[in-house]
């Protein structure tokens, strides 16, 4: 019985050889690029000794984990940075494929390209002046918001310096900058959708709504289920750079992150263990939950990664 | 700013590569290098980093073939090949130790052994990296002038020769001053207030001094309705990016401190425990309250910070005078608005709040070279010559006749020169004159070898003397006690236990909690957490260590 | 296409369809006007804020200082030539990798596409990173803009979610006729997916033109630094302050206040023209994209 077994494997294995040619450049290139330098993981256990290498040095086992995990700030970093996340993916998450549909509705194509190009371009602007401008726009001495506000009579707000605000202000700011390039991806999806579907649709007299919901979507499924597992595994992240510059003192009860907070602390342990002890805490707690997403995309959507 | 080709020809033999490059030079302490030769030294190339995030910007953008270069190559035989960074200091350091591609010469920036870059080189030289310098001190004599010349005696003995590197040398400082008094540099830090505003409130900025006076003041300009350029209202009082410095708007509350322990009642204490702490919070929460403080000093950026100066939003900051930025820009369309120092503020015991200095810088940059370095004598005596008379004229003014003249024993640009440089300061880049100075000379003030005549000081030069003159800087000739703290056996326990609680961070949000109770109460628990990691067992024993020396200051 | 009524309802979803798209593209397009307008802007001037559309005292000095540096053009054609290459590689090598995770039934694939995707969770670091590059010899060598930017397993991912898109009876009536793996890759996945290499093209051809992090780190050649990494090194260097502290020698204060007062180029309008350097030629490439978003490239193609 097994050897049956085994030789149907091994034909339909034989029968599969050109793909796995396909594979090789990638299986090569990923394991000199991706597993080879992997070993460097290992500096997060271990006292880091330059002469002996990550390799040689001596094992000191999770006294990093241990470190951070006991801290006091930790469980507040923790639920800061999971709240951002959490936000991030409910609101922002919808966001480009919402644009694409929208651009996708305009029928004039010159309109749509030139609108296409324009919602991209806050892609390339670093958060850096991103955050400034957001600054000029909102500062309680020379913005343009209170600019108004006193025109009206009323008080200059600090709104970078609301904790209540700064949520609110950290997903649109990163919904602008994000969503022309992400619609991308859903743009190209669109194009994909085979026009006859619409067709028959319409004949059917069927409304906008109901093609939306019925025909666009369930093509996009696919796309959306992917584009979702692999936000997932960006959960801890909250985006490091568009914190780290819009934070202010009396928001940071509500805007120090996990990143944030390691680059603060982590000077005096050999920073460089230290974070890397970080960055594989992030990397289990994003698998775990990709994993599981991934399972429950396979029940609900039969699209999955693996 | 070429030189003659035949110059050329002997670069030819300098090829890529990092310290590979050994043209029949021979290693070891004992050989000796060819400066005794009476004919020309071997040529040598070694490898350069200057591991600052920007370093490069002394670079020539020709580094072999400009002046200064040439002449180097000729006296020492050493072409450099430089090399700098863009992203951050510890992390480049960290790869070429780690990965064993450390260039022959590298500068760093080394602040304390107990962080950042200094822990990290402090920690290279115990594990092998860092060429030993000991044995060849005694052949480079402007060398070995550099480890003591210019540096506090503390930072010597407890960071530059810590009992860790067992009497070996393996950094030699750079920028450091060249040990008298008047090279130490006055900052001028202090509170600046517009003058037109303060001529309008008939106020003199020397009849303020104390905190109260401060707080009048700044009332009477809120109230006064004055504007800065473009008819917008000022902000009473401010400071530059990130909240620096918001310290000088509290000099009532400072001293001649050069440590972190203050003498209290006949007691030593930890500074972050003291009254004054509290003080502090209420008085920053005053004007802040009152909207007499720019709430959003503490996440100003470097452009609105700048913006806030350039157009005299500002009726008082606390920083530094500023004038390079102001100079430019506010003074030329608006010169009445010139800042005046306002003071000197006084501090806690009745004298004026000014800088605090130990005759001696503590931290700066270093050199070292690499362990692995095929020819240590070349990369020495090129750091010899440049720390020479010689060399340092070579540094600064390039050569004579071509870019200077002696004039009474003393350089002068030569006129045609200094104008062009003046007009294009990349010229000067390149002629080779900023990338010597700025990365290769220690122990020394140009400032005091070759100091201005009157006539040739520029306006702005003189006025900020003028500040300085206010507020001339109290040297502290002692031993800081911060050092003692490193013999405490839990010292490293307290470092861990600490390495996670940011007080600066913590008294920012206790500024602008809702009530004086929550701000106290944000104060308390950040103190409280100090004293849990045993900050008051460490006061006690440094107290008890610096009884038994003569030579500690607080 | 069939008669299309406008009703009043679609007038008005297409209206505010319209207009929402107006706004947000205004608001998206503005930076680059102020950008713009700060990078023709005197550097001093621009300290004092307020300049919105236009610039208040023109000059040409931004960018001129960014041009007249020989090495620039240099680091452009680096450029050019890393983005070109990778780009055409990159595609073709992931779009192959794309096939073969699409092949239902393929043994084993469950296994393969996990143990490519650990890849975007776990990582060394920097460390063993460019010990790997100095074991490789490509450190200091152009081949360290090419190699490590061939693969990106997102990419595959996105492609092979078109790939499963295409009907399967294309590629079966195809293999019944005869072709080779090979064949049916190339003469019918491959053209029936443009719009998705296309997508995947621009992300790989950006991110390779925007990285300036690679060629500051991993090259010390200064002729085979990309143009990113050639900017990004200006403008550091221009607000180079790290030396001075609270108590340094004044040559450097001197030195680095010098060029800046002098000069006027200061780095807020200089990182404003460094954003313009760097963005143009993606802007003005992406149109030549744009037409292989065509849609309906699957009409005529299935017979049913």
């Amino acid at each position: 019985m097994e050897a049956a077994k085994r030789s149907k494997t091994l034909a339909k294995v034989w029968s599969f050889r050109y793909i796995y040619l396909f594979l090789v450049p990638a299986l090569v290139w990923y394991l000199i690029f991706a597993y080879y330098p992997m070993y460097g993981i290992l500096i997060a256990f271990k006292d880091f000794k330059y002469n002996l290498g990550i390799l040689g040095s001596p094992w000191e086992g999770f006294r990093y984990f241990k470190q951070f995990l006991n801290d006091s700030s930790f469980y507040e970093v923790l639920r800061n940075t999971l709240s951002i996340s959490a936000l991030k993916l409910l609101f922002g998450f919808p966001a480009p494929l919402i644009l694409a549909l929208m651009l996708n509705a305009i029928s004039n194509g010159k309109f749509k390209r030139v609108f296409q190009t324009i919602s991209y371009l806050p892609h390339f602007v670093s958060w850096v002046v991103v955050v400034t401008l957001l600054q000029k726009i909102l500062s309680p001495n020379v913005g343009l918001i209170n600019d108004i506000r006193e025109r009206m009579g009323l008080e200059p707000i600090f709104f970078m310096g609301d904790p209540n605000l700064f949520y609110p202000l950290v997903i649109i700011s990163d919904i602008w900058k994000g969503v022309g390039w992400g619609a991308i991806i859903y743009l190209a999806a669109l194009t994909n959708i085979d026009p006859h579907l619409y067709e028959a649709a319409q004949i059917d007299g069927a409304g906008r709504w109901s093609t939306l919901f019925k025909i666009t979507l369930p093509c996009l499924t696919p796309t959306i289920a992917i584009l979702l597992i692999f936000s997932l595994s960006g959960i801890l992240n909250a985006g490091f750079d568009q914190v780290y510059l819009m934070q202010t003192p009396a928001t940071l009860s509500v805007s120090e992150i996990l990143d944030t907070y390691v680059l603060k602390t982590g000077i005096q342990q050999g920073q460089f263990a230290y974070s890397t002890a970080i960055g594989l805490f992030k990397s289990v707690i994003s698998l775990l939950l990709i994993v599981a997403v991934n399972n429950i995309s396979k029940r609900l959507s039969g699209t999955s990664l693996w | 700013m070429t030189l003659a080709v035949p110059m050329l020809l002997t670069a030819v033999t300098a090829c890529s590569g990092n310290s590979s490059d050994n043209a029949g030079g021979s290693d070891g302490p004992g050989a000796s290098g060819a400066a005794t030769d009476a004919g020309k030294p071997e040529p040598v190339t070694l490898s350069f980093l200057s591991a600052w995030n920007g370093g490069g910007s002394s670079f020539p953008q020709d580094q072999v073939n400009n002046p200064v270069a040439q002449r180097v190559k000729e006296v020492t035989g050493v072409t450099l090949k430089m090399e700098s960074i863009t992203t951050n200091e510890t992390e480049k350091l960290n790869t070429i130790f780690a990965s064993g591609t450390v260039p022959d010469i590298v500068n760093a920036p080394f602040w304390s052994t107990t962080g950042g870059e200094g822990q990290v080189i402090k920690k290279a030289a115990l594990e092998g990296q860092l060429l030993d310098l000991t044995p060849y001190l005694d052949k480079y004599p402007n060398v070995k002038k550099l480890l003591t010349t210019g540096v506090a005696k503390d930072f010597a003995e407890f960071e530059l020769n810590s009992p860790d590197f067992q009497g070996k040398t393996y950094v030699i400082p750079m920028q450091t001053p060249d040990g008298t008094l008047e090279s130490i540099h006055n900052w001028n830090y202090g509170l600046y207030a517009r003058g037109d505003i303060l001529k309008a409130l008939n106020v003199n900025p020397e009849d303020i001094d104390t905190e109260e006076e401060l707080f009048d003041l700044l009332v009477k300009i809120k109230n006064g309705n004055f504007k800065d350029i473009s008819g917008k209202p000022v902000i009473p009082a401010g400071t530059m990016h990130d909240g620096w410095d918001y310290g000088q708007f509290l000099r009532g509350w400072s001293d001649y401190n050069i440590s972190d322990f203050r003498e209290e009642n006949g007691k030593l204490t930890f500074w972050m425990f003291s009254k004054d702490e509290e003080e502090k919070l209420l008085f920053m929460r005053k004007i802040i309250g009152n909207g007499l403080f720019d709430p959003e000093a503490f996440s100003n950026t470097d452009t609105m910070a700048n913006e806030k100066l350039t157009t005299g939003k500002l009726a008082v900051f606390g920083a530094q005078s500023m004038l390079a930025t102001l100079q430019n820009t506010l003074y030329k369309t608006n010169p009445e608005m010139q800042y005046e120092l306002l003071g000197p503020m006084k501090n806690k015991s009745g004298q004026i709040a000014t800088q605090v200095e130990k005759p001696g810088r503590s931290g700066f940059p270093v050199i070292f070279l690499s362990a692995k370095i095929k020819n240590p004598d070349a990369a020495l005596r090129f750091l010899d010559y440049i720390n020479s008379d010689e060399g340092r004229l070579l540094a600064y003014w390039g050569i004579e006749g071509q870019h200077y003249q002696m004039v009474n024993g003393v350089p002068k640009w030569i006129p045609e020169v200094k104008q062009k440089f003046d007009e294009n300061t990349d010229l000067k880049r390149d002629a080779g004159l900023n990338y010597l100075n700025a990365n290769f000379i220690g122990g020394f003030s140009p400032d005091v070898a070759w100091p201005k005549t009157e006539d040739e000081k520029t306006k702005w030069e003189k006025l900020e003397e003028s500040f300085s003159k206010k507020m001339p800087i109290k040297i502290i000739d002692k031993v800081s006690a911060n050092y003692l703290e490193r013999e405490w056996p839990k010292y490293q326990q307290y470092l861990d236990a600490t390495s996670s609680l940011n007080y600066g961070d913590e008294f920012e949000k206790a500024l602008f909690a809702k009530t004086d109770e929550q701000a106290l109460k944000i104060l308390h628990d950040i103190q409280d957490k100090f004293r849990a990691a045993g900050a008051e067992e460490m006061t006690e024993f440094v107290a008890q260590k610096a009884a038994e020396r003569t030579d500690i200051g607080f | 296409m069939g008669v299309k009524r406008m009703s009043a309802a679609d007038r008005i979803y297409a209206a505010l369809n319209y207009a929402a798209l107006l706004i947000f593209c205004a608001t998206a397009l503005y930076p680059f006007i102020y950008f713009l307008a700060l990078s023709f802007n005197d550097g001093y001037d621009a300290m004092k804020g307020g300049i919105y559309f236009v610039p208040r005292v023109y000059t040409l000095e931004n960018y001129s200082k960014a041009f007249n540096n020989p090495l620039i053009l240099n680091s452009f054609l680096v450029s050019v030539a890393r983005t070109v290459l990778v780009t055409v590689l990159s595609v073709l090598l992931t779009a192959m990798l794309a096939y073969a995770l699409s092949r239902k039934g393929l043994p084993g694939r469950k296994y393969i596409v996990f143990f490519f995707f650990f890849t975007t969770l776990f990582s060394g670091g920097l460390i063993p990173t460019f010990i790997l590059y100095r074991q490789l010899h490509i450190l200091d060598t152009f081949w360290v803009l090419v190699l490590p930017s061939l693969y990106n397993f997102f990419n595959a991912i996105v492609m092979k979610t078109f790939f499963d898109g295409i009907p399967g009876s294309l590629a079966e009536s195809a293999r019944i006729d005869g072709a080779g793996e090979l064949a049916v890759f190339s003469r019918i996945i491959l053209p029936l997916s443009m719009p998705v290499m296309a997508t995947i093209a621009l992300f790989v051809g950006v991110g390779c033109w925007n990285d300036w992090f690679t060629g500051q780190f991993f090259i010390q050649n200064e002729k085979l630094q990309p143009a990113a990494t050639f900017l990004n090194k200006m403008i550091s260097e221009a607000s180079f302050q790290s030396m001075t502290s609270s108590n340094s020698g004044s040559a450097i204060q001197n030195m680095n206040q010098a060029q800046l007062e002098l000069r006027g180029v200061t780095p807020e309008a200089l990182r404003m023209t460094f954003v313009i350097i760097i963005t143009t030629p993606i802007i003005c490439v992406y149109p030549f994209l744009q037409k292989y978003f065509v849609k309906g490239v699957l009409v005529g193609s299935l017979k049913e």
